[in-house]
């Protein structure tokens, strides 16, 4: 039953039958440990100011909004970015990330939370997945062309937050139209 | 449960950023199709395959799933049906939109000029073949079919779409998402467009259609256990014809419904569904009026009442009620308003005979209606799943087909036509299996022995009557191969044998129940490429075979389009149909009167832009 469940919001008249609701779950669970992996990637290829792991020796990524994940992003916790292992930290509002120290934000679309709703904080690198989220301020989005998980970078926005892109992931960036 | 959770086998944990890149993550994940452990015959168009079918309506998308018979009448007629039994009022199968019954209970079919959805909001379209009426009830005798519309959540932003062709004489659609709400989700909709006439062999054809369509969708998923749904249509389409030798009419259709459900999930096993919809449909034409409202209550239930077992129950009421208006003339319909409430219940069992292998599935249907009383639809099904890549089934149900409002209650010359009119049965054994053979190809296979009772007849006095019987048989066989990253071929091959006899008196049943009135063979082929990172080449190959008895040749048909996206928010498509001859018949339709109003398929360009934001 547990992609029925999941399936749960959709359409009624399948769930009734329990078949066929396979396939738009794997999609949704492949879309995220995709997501799951450039959130780590970013990671690697963009410079904190040493500053902000002061007295914290962890590298935390939080995340809001972000159930369609599952565990694809537990498979990262632990993993050495920076130096610093990462621990995933699910965060019910992004004004929770100051209080969290987070160094990485990843705000659902399902959240419908804002990229500044962490309020202008240095270090901390926003990532989201919905139109307009560099826009409004935010820093990396992830956004899907034709089947494929793609990014735009803010660059702007990183260097006001104290965050170096690597020239590498800028290059690698969907570049606007 | 037969579902398998799995994620999809592939680390992409190691993977570099390129990589990352270019994982297609629909492609990917369609490659664990087949769907584990159904026991049944079942095929989804995803939205995706409906985009790379450059179809414009939901019965051309239909002709890409194996099993399925379209033929087009004339150039807003189509005759859709599952094993056999093709006409116009194809009675044998049951279409939902969102859980809403299309089907028309005066005519018994589905009457596509008029039923539309926005083609870029479907979600996807489950077509399960065989006997589905204990879950669905009366009439889903030989198959049903699901249009899913998506989620509000997933239609956020805008999407315009504007084109024109040869035969698509122009078409346009817009939607607008936003978020309406904490956690609520919301979207509206338009669409209208204007459709050229078929090619007539013997007189002008006057086919022309011209639809406009608006509507809504509101989703709030409160949290974790409970989630609503509201949404609603309103559509009105002008679909010409001939109606005599000499004359051609318009028939307005108009209509609309409105939509809400409200599901909790009580726990991992247990979940819960309410659902009411009204739906109002009016059409009118020079013979015949029809305006008909439907209220619709549908309350299911899942839980597991042990660990290996898994209940669905659940109760329906329906109550419909039409005023049907004929012009005046020897033949009537009596009495010409009428209302039918269908009163049913139904409950099935999945028993885990040995975890994760083996599943029994069992239960039935009871339903109450208005012209044959209580008819019982039960199914027992088998599901096999050695391991992932495996699932072999086999099933046993019985279906039942009412008798249309027409057929009971059309009056000719005095005499009432349908008096002794009583439901058609359906005995249905199938064997299927699915495999995927590689990560990139997989393949279904489905095989049926139906045995029909009582199908609907004439008598020399052309009274109706219930008197013919007999087999069908046939294979349905479905290929899906990824040939590369960015080329998938799809095939699909349906094979069909009807064997069926009238008995006594009388002296024929309905066109599609005649011998070699529906395709042997059929084969689709299609392929979908991307030739480069910005461009898209498609194409569909359909074989059909002949209708001996309507003397429709065999025909094949060739689709060709190009997606082109210039910008990651733009796509423009150029189009090509049916580019293998000029014109040719996939029906033959002779109306009451002796006229042949059917018209024929012609070739067709057409281009369309796409804007999202």
């Amino acid at each position: 039953m547990a992609i029925l469940n999941k399936k749960f919001a959709a359409s009624g008249l399948l769930a009734l039958i329990v078949w066929a609701v396979g396939a738009p779950a794997q999609t949704a669970a492949l879309e995220y440990q995709v997501k799951a992996s450039y959130l780590y990637n970013f990671a690697r290829f963009v410079t904190w100011p040493d500053d902000v792991f002061a007295g914290d020796s962890k590298f935390n990524l939080c995340v809001v909004g972000a159930e369609r994940f599952g565990p694809a992003l537990d498979a990262f916790a632990g993993e050495r970015v920076e130096g610093r292992a990462i621990l995933i930290r699910r965060l019910e509002r992004p004004a929770q990330a100051r209080a969290t120290y987070c160094h990485m934000l990843f705000i659902g679309g399902a959240s419908g939370a804002e990229p500044t709703a962490a309020g202008p904080e240095r270090g901390v690198l926003t990532i989201g997945e919905t139109a307009g989220f560099l826009d409004r301020g935010g820093m990396i989005n992830l956004i899907e062309v034709r089947g494929r998980i793609r990014f735009e970078i803010n660059q702007p926005a990183a260097i006001r937050a104290g965050l170096v892109v690597s020239s590498r992931l800028l290059n690698l960036a969907a570049k606007e139209p | 449960m037969p579902l398998r959770a799995e994620a999809p086998v592939l680390d992409v944990k190691r993977l570099t950023l390129e990589e990352l890149m270019d994982i297609d993550v629909y492609s990917a994940a369609r490659r664990l199709e087949p769907i584990q452990g159904v026991p049944s015959a079942v095929y989804v168009l995803t939205n995706e395959d409906i985009r790379r079918s450059r179809v414009t309506s939901i019965p051309e998308a239909l002709r890409l799933v194996p099993g399925v018979d379209v033929a087009r009448v004339d150039a807003n007629k189509w005759a859709v049906s599952i094993r056999g039994f093709n006409t116009r009022s194809a009675n044998k199968l049951l279409v939902l939109v969102d859980g809403r019954s299309i089907y028309d209970p005066l005519f018994a079919g589905v009457l596509w000029e008029a039923r539309d959805v926005m083609l870029e909001d479907v979600d996807r379209i489950e077509v399960i073949r065989g006997p589905g009426g204990t879950l669905w009830g009366a009439n889903a005798v030989n198959g049903v079919i699901n249009i899913i519309t998506k989620h509000a959540r997933d239609t956020q932003g805008g999407l315009v779409s504007a084109g024109a062709g040869t035969e698509e004489r122009g078409f346009g659609a817009a939607r607008y998402g936003w978020r309406s709400g904490d956690d609520q989700h919301a979207r509206v909709y338009a669409k209208s467009f204007a459709r050229d006439t078929g090619f007539s062999p013997v007189a002008n054809a006057a086919d022309d259609t011209r639809m406009s369509q608006t509507g809504f969708r509101w989703d709030w998923d409160k949290n974790a256990r409970d989630a609503m749904r509201v949404s609603g249509d309103v559509f009105s389409t002008a679909a010409g014809e001939r109606d005599t030798a000499t004359t051609t009419q318009d028939v307005d259709h108009s209509g609309g419904n409105l939509l809400a459900n409200w599901r909790r999930r009580i726990s991992d096993s247990e979940s819960m569904r309410v659902q009411f919809y009204y739906d109002h449909i009016a059409l009118d034409n020079l013979q015949i009026g029809e305006k008909r409202d439907t209220y619709d209550f549908d309350l299911q239930h899942n839980f597991a009442p042990t660990t290996d077992h898994q209940v669905v129950w659940g109760l329906g009421y329906r109550s419909t009620r039409d005023n049907i208006r004929i012009a005046s003339g020897p033949t009537t319909v009596d009495p010409a308003r009428r209302t039918d409430p269908t009163a049913s219940a139904f409950i099935q069992d999945t028993v885990a005979l040995t975890p994760d292998k083996l599943q029994l599935t069992v239960g039935t249907k009871v339903e109450n209606n208005n012209y044959t009383g209580y008819e019982w639809q039960p199914n027992a099904r088998l599901a096999w799943t050695p391991d992932m890549q495996r699932t072999y089934w086999a099933a046993a149900s019985r279906a039942v087909r009412v008798p249309s409002r027409l057929e009971a209650d059309i009056v000719a010359g005095g005499v009432r036509l349908g008096d002794n009119v009583r439901a058609e049965y359906v005995y249905a054994y199938e064997l299927g299996g699915r495999r995927l053979l590689t990560p990139n190809v997989w393949y279904d296979v489905a095989t049926f022995y139906n045995v029909y009772q009582h199908l609907l007849t004439r008598e020399p006095t052309a009274q109706f009557s219930n008197q013919m019987h007999g087999q069908t048989y046939g294979a349905e066989v479905a290929v899906r191969w990824q040939a590369q990253p960015g080329w998938r071929i799809d095939v699909a091959y349906t094979y069909l044998q009807m064997n069926l006899k009238v008995e006594g008196s009388s002296i024929g049943g309905l066109q599609g129940s005649a011998d070699r009135s529906n395709p042997n063979h059929q084969l689709a082929v299609r392929s979908a490429l991307d030739i480069a990172r910005h461009l898209e080449v498609d194409a569909t190959l359909r074989f059909v075979d002949e209708l001996r008895a309507l003397n429709v040749p065999a025909y094949t048909a060739l689709d060709l389009g190009v997606g082109w996206f210039p910008r990651r928010d733009l796509e423009l498509a150029l189009v090509g149909q049916n580019l293998l001859d000029s014109h040719h018949p996939e029906q033959a339709i002779v109306n009451a009167t002796g006229v042949v109003t059917g018209t024929e398929v012609q070739r067709g360009v057409y281009t369309k832009l796409t804007w999202r934001f």
